[in-house]
């Protein structure tokens, strides 16, 4: 029976961004829509996170804000007449969702089907067991695992399987981790202990790959079965940190081709078996001594390493996918960049840089939490940074980090650790561990010594040993042509070079630019390496001879993005972002962004009209200004940077919004939004503060109005430029009063964008530039819900306190007020 | 590290560093864009002559490995880079790519821009380079690169002059060496094939007198157009009484020796990232190409052969198979060495051809 066509679909999303859970799920959902509003299907979008910017796009989908729960979605099923779900687009929580969905039998009563990824293979992938039976089908090795009722048979199966092996009593009394036992000795006396606490007197036994290379392929795989590799990634740490947690390389730096071709192989015939309509990424761990391999995840949607495969080849992943969803074959889909042949989406990405993705940690703000990474994702973020060798793709990852130079000092000296405080870190690795093994080299560890102590491959070390050679240097060649071009070549910063000069970077730049006429150079991003002429829009700086960026022409602005997602911030600034690049356009400007967030909904192809993917660093602003000359430049935050700018007389717009947030710890009931605009006030709507400091948008009756409108009428007293403000009021023996007046706070300004229906980004960033904008009110969108933040207390194994600051939060979500 | 200097027959200069041998060397500049398996690619006897560029930017991490070689006496004459990586260690010890381009005597220049020297070379096509040592002089260093005629006699140089063989138990295969890869020994071997490998010049009686179920007409260096007529004239009479396989050089002669005609492409191609497709079973494969001609599809005689493999992007013939013969040929490396593996069952496929026999 043919199906009739979808009409309606469904799009999951992933909630709101949290630690393992930036906005590469909505940045893929994006481009999802936009390539599906082109057709006839109608479609709409299911979140729960105060942050989408799907309410906002100028395409035609419906926004659902709703829990994502399996209720709530049965009833929107239910009244939207929805006949198809699509679960790739929201990371486990949508494939989740779609299992408990199809458990529920409402799929099949509503006559749903799945698009994308298949309800087994749904299943299957939520089952180990069973998806292990469909590795073995493929013949594909698991991980060997056994459930024992004695030591005698652990014993066989240990050594069959050779040591280290991992034990966890089953059914067990007490809340058991597994142990990971290195000999026979260790076993037997775990294992006692084992047995002890089982009330079922069993215990699984499993094979350890901890110390194994830790490997990632991503595929496309389209209906009829056509499938092609896009990009393999390696992670800096063997496997026991999480990948998450892990410095990551692209393309792989350590494997021989016949280990390469065996993971490709695998990775294909799990998307065929699976039946994968899209991308799939593919978890290998790699035993680094015979170069056999275990499949460790599947993961058959768009998760944070299809997103850096995407950005790494500039092979434009979602997009290809959309047109695989909506039912053509990679044989029809073109890669729109190729400028001559057929230009298929079937070529088979390659690269000519090396891509690296680098954690960034939030353990500033959680000084209690456990800094040491293990199998539990810790990092708040990441930044990516392209270079021509790995050495100044590391380089500038590091610098990547902070854009103060704080993270630049950490990376020069570390020289008030204690040698077993050093030891410590080789052995059991914590975040910012890059920085550790940097010292322990300066300190004169040798290659093989740090090799066999952290089971990261030499390959790194030998890296990592050339930069502190090339510090050396440069310590000992204080402005010396030679040194000053060799470092810059492999990748150091000039507030590096200062530093390590002891002089101001200013003296750095010009000894840089006018001595040594040494200068950055551009190259793009494109998946063919140079075979082809390919039309891209995105660039990265290295220092070799030619330079392929060719000056913006026509009215332009540079606008300084949002870099790694933090805490207080997080992915509300993407969203400011994001709609900032929108109305510039619309301004008529074209977009130059510099951001470096390989899950950053701003990276999306098809937005900005030139991408720097480039570090947030001083330098690197001056020299994409000096390259492209940009008519104003548009900053959002970025403080630091803004500043040392401005005293080089760069002239910075920067956007009118408050980080540190509106009401926070004071007592408020109301709070107005409002704009002033040359004296004139005009009030868009008044949301209650209830006693979490959640707001609640209200309808203003007439006896609150009667109250509000005067106090607004007040407001421009504390108001001198034009803007967007939230005037925070009290009530008080039923007299209102205002507690302040401030620019409108980034945390809230999608919410309230949502609740008034108004892009307020767009808003300011048009009084920004022009000094004005038009303003119309629109009537509040109805709904039972509030917004409230997302914290990572959890994941860092922390209790949640009583009303901790926003500045902390690493997401918001509507919530169900009924 | 020295300086060296890369100076190409357009009067192009790249300055660089030394790595491998310090000789002065002279070939055609060609890219590849394979990712992994540079040993791989340097061993293989195609390069006989020329100097490979890799567009991937870091080579060497996992160093030379003794079940990689293509060949054991390499041929190319140089590598060209931007980013030489040490061995890694954490696997077992291994030659390093430095020392052993050294013992090879073949030089190597990173530090290049291999970007830029690869977007001139797509658009000159393949051109004459030299990597030189500094010299004040280059106008003397260019008038040497412009004087080199490098030969023709390729397969010649690159063939072996006596027999050898690679025992199995299962099927008896005589390759025809053109330039060997032995990526093509390894999947024989696999398949417990017994196999005899002779020199270009062997005939189509020295072949039957070794009673071979198949033969394999090996891969090899430079313009088919140069090969001996003997050879053209042995898989004449080859392709129509015994199972025959043919690949790369070889393809590009069984192609001749039934009619077609062979062009030069505009820039040699290099790499595994183009879809071919397979026309028989309709699906897309990839495997590692390495070609400077191709066959003209407008000269395939349709009345004798198939086509059966084209490329997606260049909509080259990659794959022939005789109507009336059990022959067959492809145009790129079946074998995986290094690149994508689907395409190994072609091996397969011959074994079937050969467990039919001769029709």
């Amino acid at each position: 029976m043919a199906r009739s066509r979808a009409k309606n679909i469904l799009i999951i999303g992933a909630g709101p961004t949290q630690i393992g859970r930036d906005t590469e799920s909505e940045a893929a959902a994006v481009q999802i829509i936009k390539n599906f509003a082109e057709t006839d299907r109608n479609l709409f979008y299911v979140t729960s996170d105060a942050n989408s910017v799907i309410p906002r796009l100028d395409v035609d989908v419906k926004f659902i804000e709703a829990e994502l729960t399996v209720n709530s979605l049965i009833q929107i099923l239910r009244e939207n007449e929805i006949d198809v779900i699509l679960p790739v687009a929201g990371n486990t929580v949508a494939l989740q969702l779609s299992e408990q969905l199809n458990e529920s039998g409402i799929l099949k009563e509503l006559n749903v089907r799945t698009l994308g990824v298949t309800t087994t293979t749904i299943h299957n992938i939520n089952n180990p067991e069973l998806m292990n039976r469909v590795l073995k089908h493929i013949k594909e090795p698991t991980i060997p695992t056994t459930v024992v009722e004695n030591v005698t048979d652990a014993l066989r199966f240990a050594k069959r399987v050779g040591f280290p092996v991992l034990i966890k009593p089953i059914a067990s009394l007490t809340k058991t981790n597994r142990i990971k036992c290195d000999n026979e000795h260790q076993l037997m006396e775990m294992l006692e202990s084992a047995f002890k606490v089982s009330i079922t007197n069993q215990v699984a036994v499993e094979k350890s790959v901890v110390g194994y290379k830790e490997i990632e392929m991503i595929v496309i795989r389209d209906a009829e079965g056509s499938k092609l590799l896009i990009n393999g990634g390696e992670n800096f740490n063997p496997i026991g940190v999480h990948s998450g947690d892990s410095i990551i390389f692209s393309p792989t730096q350590t494997l021989t081709d016949v280990e390469f071709q065996s993971l490709r192989t695998a990775a294909l015939k799990i998307a065929e078996i699976l039946k994968i309509k899209g991308v799939c990424h593919v978890q290998f761990a790699l035993d680094p001594t015979d170069g056999k391999h275990f499949i460790t995840r599947i993961n058959p949607f768009f998760d944070r390493s299809s997103a850096f495969a995407a950005r790494a080849t500039g092979y434009p992943i979602a997009n290809v996918v959309a047109k695989i969803l909506m039912g053509q074959n990679l044989r029809e889909i073109k890669l729109s960049g190729v400028q001559r042949h057929d230009s298929l989406a079937l070529i088979e990405p390659v690269m000519d840089h090396i891509a690296v993705r680098f954690p960034t940690w939030s353990f500033a703000s959680f000084k209690n939490a456990n800094q040491q990474l293990n199998t539990r994702m810790k990092s708040t973020g990441s930044v990516m940074a392209f270079g021509r060798s790995a050495e100044e793709a590391l380089q500038k990852a590091i610098r990547s980090v902070d854009s103060t130079t704080a993270a630049e000092q950490a990376a020069l000296d570390e020289s008030q650790l204690s040698e077993a405080q050093l030891i410590n870190v080789l052995i059991h690795p914590r975040a910012g561990e890059v920085y550790y093994l940097l010292e322990a080299i300066r300190r004169g560890y040798t290659v093989d010594e740090l090799a066999k102590m952290t089971h990261i491959d030499a390959f790194y070390f030998y890296k990592l040993r050339h930069l502190v050679k090339l510090e050396q240097r440069l310590r000992d060649n204080r402005f010396d042509m030679a040194a000053l071009q060799e470092a810059k070549y492999f990748g150091f910063g000039d507030t590096q070079i200062a530093h390590l000069w002891q002089v101001r970077s200013d003296e750095v730049r010009d000894f840089r630019i006018k001595k040594a006429h040494v200068f950055a150079t551009y190259k793009g991003v494109e998946p063919t390496a140079g075979e082809f002429p390919y039309l891209t829009n995105t660039y990265y700086s290295t220092f070799e001879d030619e330079d392929e960026a060719v000056r913006t022409t026509g009215k332009k602005i540079l606008v300084l993005g949002t870099a790694n997602s933090q805490v207080g911030t997080n992915s509300a600034a993407e969203y400011t972002t994001f709609q900032t690049i929108q109305r510039c356009q619309k301004l008529g400007y074209k977009v130059i962004l510099i951001n470096n967030n390989p899950n950053a909904l701003t990276l999306i192809p098809d937005l900005a009209d030139k991408i720097y993917l480039e570090p947030l660093t001083v330098e690197n602003c001056l020299n994409i200004i000096h390259q492209e000359k940009p008519d104003k430049i548009i900053a959002q935050g970025k403080w630091e940077i803004v500043t040392q700018l401005v005293l080089r007389n760069v002239q910075v717009e920067q956007l009118p919004v408050s980080r540190t947030t509106r009401s926070e710890n004071i007592e408020a009931d109301y709070m107005g939004v409002i704009s002033s605009i040359n004296g004139s006030i005009n009030l868009f709507g008044v949301v209650g503060i209830d006693e979490d400091n959640m707001f609640i948008p209200i309808e203003v009756s007439e006896a609150l109005k009667v109250k509000v409108d005067p106090l607004i009428k007040n407001a421009n007293q504390h108001i001198t430029n034009n803007g967007i403000y939230s005037v925070i009021i009290k009530e008080n023996m039923h007299q209102l009063q205002i507690v302040s007046v401030v620019p409108l706070a980034v945390q809230d300004l999608p919410f309230l964008s949502f609740a008034f229906d108004q892009d307020f980004a767009g808003i300011i960033t048009e009084i920004t530039l022009n000094g004005s904008s038009k303003i119309e009110n629109h009537p509040i969108i109805q709904g039972d819900y509030r917004y409230s933040h997302v914290y990572p207390y959890t994941q860092f194994g922390l209790k949640k306190p009583q009303n901790p600051p926003f500045s902390l939060a690493i997401g918001a979500e509507f919530q169900s007020i009924k | 590290m020295a300086d060296r200097y890369l100076i190409l027959e357009d009067g192009s200069v790249f300055k660089g560093k030394a790595f491998g041998s310090r000789a002065t060397t002279f070939g055609e500049v060609v890219f590849t864009t394979v990712m992994t398996g540079y040993q791989q690619v340097i061993t293989n006897q195609i390069y006989h002559n020329q100097i490979i560029v890799f567009s991937e930017p870091t080579i060497g991490a996992v160093g030379i490995d003794r079940a990689s070689y293509e060949s054991v006496d390499p041929t190319c004459k140089g590598v060209i880079v931007r980013d030489v990586a040490a061995v890694s260690i954490n696997r077992r010890r291994r030659l390093s790519l430095d020392e052993y381009l050294k013992r090879q005597n073949i030089p190597g220049i990173s530090g290049i821009d291999t970007r830029a020297l690869i977007k001139k070379l797509r658009s000159t096509g393949t051109i004459k380079g030299s990597i030189i040592d500094p010299v004040k002089d280059l106008e003397h260093a260019f008038d040497q690169l412009r004087a080199i005629v490098l030969t023709n006699q390729q397969v010649n140089q690159v063939s072996t002059p006596k027999a050898f063989p690679n025992p199995g138990n299962g099927k008896n295969v005589v390759v025809v060496d053109l330039g060997l890869k032995y990526g093509i020994l390894r999947q024989l071997s696999q398949r417990d094939c017994n196999v005899t490998v002779l020199g270009y010049s062997a005939t189509a009686d020295s072949i039957f007198s070794l009673d071979p179920d198949g033969v394999i007409i090996s891969t090899g260096p430079g313009n088919p157009r140069d090969l001996p007529p003997e050879v053209i004239e042995m898989i004449q009479i080859v392709e129509r009484n015994i199972p025959l396989f043919a690949i790369g050089l070889g393809h590009e002669a069984f192609a001749i020796a039934n009619g077609c005609e062979i062009m030069e492409l505009s820039s040699e191609h290099h790499g595994s990232n183009h879809p071919i497709l397979s026309v028989i079973t309709d699906e897309i494969m990839y495997a590692s190409h390495g070609q400077g001609f191709t066959v003209d599809p407008n000269s395939v005689d349709r009345n004798d052969l198939i086509v059966t493999h084209y490329d997606l992007i260049d909509h080259s013939v990659q794959g022939l198979r005789h109507r009336d013969f059990p022959a067959f040929s492809v145009q790129f490396f079946p074998d995986s060495s290094p690149g994508p593996t689907e395409a190994t069952e072609l091996f397969d496929e011959f074994m079937e051809m050969m467990t039919r026999g001769g029709r």
